[in-house]
């Protein structure tokens, strides 16, 4: 099974400025960040890290309806 | 192949989602990423960010896809550009057609009946936060 992964404590720094953040394979730090994915990408393969994962950070993500909320 | 929730930051602390991620590559060559998506059936296609994914990442023009509205729940109409890519998920690879969204405001993309739930037979344990694929070989990839 794949694992789970809690972003919580680790999206917190930057979900204020809603920024895009590039994480570990792990999940466990964040090793690229940017107003784009591609600014949090570019710093993460700086960093020799293979397969980055890229996501925007938010404060919240409930209460939406992703697919037709767009 | 099962698939945990993942966590994320909520007004209550966390919420767990069910959240896959899809691994990318530009078709013209270049640097392999992973884009966690949520499985929403909902959602008539798969729906991709246009410029942070579709254009800045996979280097596709995104205009020279096939135009479509969107609509949303508000009643708002967006404009997406139907692809045909390839990505990867839990050892599977696929071709499927996605929409790129310039003004997707989702943090992730949306994996939607076309393009994921035709590949798969999706089973959510909710109460478990747990999502099963089978693909419709009835294959279980472990």
């Amino acid at each position: 099974m794949e694992k789970g992964h809690n972003l919580t404590k680790i999206l917190s720094s930057y979900s204020k400025e809603r920024l895009w953040v590039a994480l570990s394979p792990d999940k466990k730090r964040v090793v690229g960040k940017g107003k784009t994915p591609k600014e949090a990408l570019d710093m993460a393969l700086k960093k020799k890290i293979k397969e980055p994962s890229v996501i925007q950070a938010i404060p919240d993500y409930s209460g939406a309806v992703y697919s037709l909320g767009l | 192949m099962k698939f945990r929730y993942w966590k994320l930051p909520s007004y209550k602390t966390t919420i767990p989602m069910p959240i896959i991620e899809v691994v990318l590559s530009p078709p013209s060559g270049g640097e392999t990423f992973r884009y966690p998506c949520l499985v929403d059936s909902g959602a008539e296609y798969c729906y991709f960010h246009a410029k942070g994914i579709g254009r800045d990442l996979l280097k596709l023009v995104i205009e020279d896809g096939e135009a479509m509205d969107i609509k949303g729940i508000a009643g708002i109409s967006l404009e997406g550009y139907l692809h045909k890519i390839h990505y990867k998920l839990g050892g599977w690879d696929f071709e499927a057609e996605v929409c790129f969204v310039p003004e997707l405001k989702a943090p992730f993309g949306i994996l939607g009946r076309a393009g994921f739930f035709d590949f798969f037979k999706v089973q959510f344990e909710h109460r478990k936060e747990i999502i099963e694929l089978k693909d419709y070989q009835g294959k279980k990839k472990q």
